[in-house]
């Protein structure tokens, strides 16, 4: 078995792509909701680490899915980074809107997800505690805040995490 | 001699047991396991090789734990583990299986990576605490991304099989793959087409009466549909030839014909221009004697001869 074909600039791309994207959200996280910089990186690295691998199990669900033509059109992208007899490029501005708002609310899932499983006290059991025990629980350095203002944190965070994988992007095309 | 026997004593208080319970009787174990499996037949033979395995996973897992393969202080003994574990598993089933191997492998050693962290003191079976959920989440995400990188790897590799033409070409402009050079040369798949043309070409022209050579010329130009069927039978099937179309142009040169067939790539390519490769046969009318004529009649049959030459080119462009 010989490799004719290695997929590095793919996991070199997407580790550099990830390391920035967690130090981006990680820096909002601890601004925005105060968390601990420790906290806020371990979970800009989960949220990003699950957003990063329900793309590639999207991809390798859907891929097989695809009529012929389409599937060489991947193929023909994958390789040689240009479309088959199709010279619109504007298809992969299409991807990107589409890529940045299922990533948004990826994420979003994923922090709530995470909070679930790291039993994270919420604003909302917060105040169940203080009326079951009638006392200030005191301030708990992992407290995460309500839903609506989580949802506009990581929509800040990944507004700019994807501004900077753009630039970089940009940059590439650019060399 | 000395420092030989010196080495050996080493080597033999390294594996020798200090004691009964302890990871060099496992790996013992195992090499014994495997030496009787040597001996005796199916299906014990089956049976003793599992088991020789199986001491080796514990064994080394054993070892390793207590004397950690370290890189830069973490420790990848898990991994050594998994990949043991991976092998034993799927390493003798075919292809198809083996990819599995590799996608399992991470997720596998994660979870061995963590097993201790679910176990208290007691060896009771205790949920871990929030900061060491976080780490294992972090962890398991991590190890399930590469098996990811595994999986597309395997993905571009089915592409390549499915589309062997795409390995001729440039890979330069990718920002996904890289092509390692094989150091073969690797025809396109329109040559073994286009080769496997002549022989249908042959049936249908070679030493065949000149006027029927003319008909068939006439009834075929340009459209080579009904040979090159007949032609892809003889071929494996590949994906790929739904990219791949013939083409019949006909010349007249001399007395004969020029046949120049052409096969064009309509696929995934580098470039925007078709490419296609040529091969050039032609056709000439030969007089034959006809060896119990009457001298005088001249009443020779004039056949077909078909000669074709080897291909030329990959090239670039509209042919």
């Amino acid at each position: 078995m010989f490799i004719n074909v290695f997929p590095l600039q793919t996991i070199l791309f997407q580790s550099l792509f990830l390391l920035v994207a967690i130090a981006v959200e990680g820096f909002i996280l601890h601004k925005q909701l105060n968390l601990t910089r420790k906290t806020s990186i371990e979970y800009a690295t989960s949220i990003n680490l699950f957003t990063t691998i329900l793309g590639w199990v999207g991809f390798f669900y859907f891929y097989p899915l695809l009529p012929k033509g389409l599937k060489a059109q991947v193929v023909s992208y994958i390789f040689f980074d240009r479309f088959l007899d199709y010279q619109d490029n504007s298809i992969i501005i299409l991807a990107a809107i589409g890529t940045f708002f299922v990533n948004f609310f990826t994420k979003f899932q994923a922090l709530r997800l995470l909070e679930i499983l790291l039993e994270v006290p919420t604003a909302i059991s917060q105040q169940a505690r203080k009326s079951l025990f009638g006392k200030n629980q005191g301030s708990v350095s992992n407290l995460s805040g309500s839903n609506s203002s989580q949802a506009s944190v990581i929509l800040l965070a990944t507004a700019c995490s994807h501004s900077v994988i753009l630039l970089i992007l940009v940059l590439r095309l650019l060399k | 001699m000395e420092e030989f026997t010196k080495a050996f004593e080493s080597i033999i208080k390294f594996i020798a047991p200090p004691r009964a319970y302890s990871w060099q009787t496992l790996i013992l174990l195992s090499i014994f396991s495997c030496i009787m499996s040597a001996l005796s037949h199916n299906p014990l033979q089956n049976f003793l090789a599992s088991l020789g395995w199986i001491f080796l996973i514990f064994g080394v897992s054993w070892a390793t734990t207590e004397n950690p393969v370290k890189i830069a202080d973490f420790s990848i003994s898990p991994w050594i583990t998994g990949a043991l574990i991976c092998i034993f598993l799927f390493g003798h089933w075919s292809g198809e299986m083996q990819r599995l191997g590799w996608i399992f492998w991470p997720p596998i050693s994660a979870v061995l990576a963590s097993i201790h962290d679910f176990f208290n003191d007691n060896l009771e079976f205790s949920p871990p605490t929030p900061p060491v959920k976080q780490r294992l989440v972090n962890l398991l995400l991590t190890n399930l991304l590469i098996s990811c990188w595994f999986q597309f790897y395997f993905i571009l590799q089915s592409w390549v099989g499915e589309y062997p033409t795409l390995l001729t070409d440039n890979f330069k402009r990718s920002a996904f793959v890289i092509k390692l050079d094989s150091g073969q040369e690797i025809l396109p798949r329109g040559a073994l087409i286009l080769n496997s043309l002549e022989s249908p070409l042959q049936k249908n022209l070679d030493n065949k009466p000149w006027s029927e050579v003319e008909l068939w010329l006439l009834e075929n130009k340009g459209n080579i549909d009904v040979i090159t069927e007949e032609a892809k039978k003889q071929l494996p099937k590949s994906e790929e030839d739904l990219w791949w179309s013939p083409r019949l142009k006909i010349l007249s040169a001399g007395s004969g014909y020029n046949l120049e067939l052409i096969s064009v790539w309509q696929g995934p390519r580098s470039q925007p221009e078709e490419f296609y490769i040529r091969k050039i046969c032609n056709i000439n009318p030969v007089y034959v004697q006809n060896s119990a004529a009457n001298a005088t009649e001249l009443s020779s049959p004039v056949i077909g001869k078909l000669k074709c030459e080897p291909l030329s080119g990959w090239l670039r462009g509209t042919p």
